[in-house]
């Protein structure tokens, strides 16, 4: 479904990803792990168009889309939820989901259809739907970063940070969303830090390290990878 | 009861700073850019309202429907060809741009109007509303309210159409506002195309209060810049509240300390908010 190979990417004459290569099939749930600095969140950039790529080639069902704009590989089916969420505060929450609907042209219906499945899928949002998304607590900016990214439609679903400075139990409502999803047919690629949370989450691993994916492969095998282990898992 | 009557005056005058203030607000606040254009296109909007009046015979208020459309597309295509190029550079430079544009814009209209005060008069006028003692011309009554109708508009078309949200959504997180797929220079021409246009469409309606002259735009600005700062930056009910809170002291200053401190009351009251709120005095978070 998704195919990267051999993407460069960097920020002014500061290169960051040195020759990725990335495979993420159809009905996957595929995480991305690496240590602070490993590059996951600049191949996400160059992943949604945030940051164009040096060279290098991402193939999105059968689409090149290296270095096109946001707009066009939303347009294709690509949703991105950036780390650390970046809602509109000041807008409210029903307003931040309409606003994942923004390229959408399939008409009010809809997407007025899409809104009430989020408010299902993560019902405290419809609760606060009125409210603006920056007074909401950092789990429920989550649900509805996710659920905005949501609201494009997409196929693929490319979250970044899943995690980050979550309650536990925040983390498992999510991760059960995401499951759910999954089920449905989604296909999804997620960056996180909790290398444990991420290989119980998802089918197939990449681990990043100094903008390389450096090893690949199902959960289960990374999981008893000792270097894995070592590395990432806190375990001798 | 002379009270009553500069608090009347200084509604009117409030509505219409309302309406300056707005698209000066909104650019400011969205682009991050302070466009010096600004008062010279209210003075160009006077001018289009003074030659239909003269030349055609058509009212400032019919003037708007031309008005609005034709500001809006130079307001897009300026901001399209030209401010976009630098939209990335420190607000310095383009402040530096508006300001080289409203130097050729006063030339220009120099060039082509000359420096002649032209005052638009509507005969016969429409009477005045006397409320007991307070009396207000209802030319004047109109212009204010056709002008807080036009800024409400606009408020409604930022909060309620999808269009506006991306207008909004810009301002807040212009990179968040593109991975939802907004194409954020096209959202800039649009802004910048309101700005205009909310300048343009309040200049026709001063036409029916003020003499135009191609330099009285420089007024216009400051107004616009201290209601904004008072109400709040980039929002429109922050322009209607500091809009309003400026004509009504601008009318008392003027009476009890003479019209000529009048503007320097404005500014003390500006550097006063600045002091207390500087967020203004409808500031929001995720606002600033």
């Amino acid at each position: 479904m998704l195919l990267i190979r051999n993407l460069h990417a960097g920020y002014g004459d500061v290169p960051v990803l040195w020759g990725v290569d990335l495979k993420v099939e159809h009905g996957d749930i595929a995480c991305l792990v690496g240590s602070n600095g490993a590059g996951k969140t600049t191949l996400l950039r160059a992943l949604s168009g945030l940051l164009p790529p040096n060279s290098g080639s991402i193939v999105f069902e059968g689409r090149e889309l290296a270095g096109a704009e946001p707009e066009r590989i939303l347009g294709a089916g690509i949703a991105h939820v950036p780390e650390g969420r970046r809602l509109f505060s000041a807008m409210s929450v029903r307003d931040n989901l309409l606003m994942g609907a923004y390229l959408r042209r399939d008409g009010a219906h809809a997407i007025g259809r899409d809104l009430e499945r989020m408010y299902g899928l993560f019902p405290i949002l419809r609760e606060r739907q009125a409210q603006d998304a920056g007074t909401l607590s950092g789990g429920e900016q989550q649900m509805c970063a996710v659920a905005r990214g949501l609201m494009s439609a997409p196929r693929l679903l490319v979250i970044d940070e899943l995690s980050l400075g979550l309650a536990p139990a925040v983390v498992d409502q999510l991760c059960d969303a995401l499951r759910r999803l999954n089920q449905e047919g989604l296909t999804l690629l997620v960056v996180e830090q909790d290398v444990a949370t991420a290989l119980e989450l998802a089918q197939h691993a990449f681990v990043m390290d100094t903008g390389r994916v450096t090893r690949s492969g199902s959960s289960e095998t990374l999981r008893n990878d000792p270097a894995i282990r070592e590395a990432y898992l806190g375990a001798i | 009861m002379l009270t009553f009557q500069i608090l009347a005056n200084g509604l009117v005058l409030g509505g219409l700073y309302a309406c300056i203030a707005s698209g000066f607000s909104l650019v400011w606040g969205v682009l991050n850019v302070i466009n010096i254009l600004h008062g010279s296109i209210i003075v160009l909007g006077g001018y289009l309202a003074f030659f239909a009046h003269a030349k055609l015979g058509i009212h400032p208020f019919l003037s708007i429907l031309v008005a609005a459309p034709l500001f809006y597309a130079a307001g897009y295509v300026l901001q399209r060809t030209l401010i976009n190029r630098m939209i990335a550079a420190p607000v310095l430079l383009t402040l530096s741009l508006t300001f080289g544009l409203d130097l050729m814009a006063q030339n220009g209209m120099l060039l082509a109007f000359t420096a002649d005060f032209r005052t638009l008069i509507i005969e016969p006028p429409l009477g005045v509303l006397a409320l007991g003692p307070v009396v207000i011309p209802i030319d004047r009554l109109l212009a204010m309210l056709l002008a807080l109708a036009l800024t409400g508009l606009l408020y409604l078309l930022l909060s309620r159409s999808r269009i506006g949200r991306a207008v909004v959504a810009v301002r807040m997180d212009r990179e968040a506002a593109a991975l939802m797929g907004v194409s954020v220079k096209r959202i800039y021409a649009v802004t910048f195309g309101l700005g205009a246009m909310m300048a343009g469409v309040s200049g026709t309606l001063l036409a029916m209060i003020y003499p135009i002259s191609p330099l009285t735009g420089t007024v216009y600005l400051g107004k616009a810049f201290v209601v904004c700062v008072l109400g709040g930056l980039g929002s429109v009910p922050g322009a209607m509240v500091g809009g309003i809170a400026l004509g009504i002291v601008e009318s008392f200053g003027a009476l009890w300390f003479g019209p000529e401190n009048a503007a320097t009351l404005s500014f003390l009251l500006l550097i006063v908010v600045l002091l207390v709120k500087p967020t203004g005095l409808l500031g929001r978070k995720g606002y600033e």
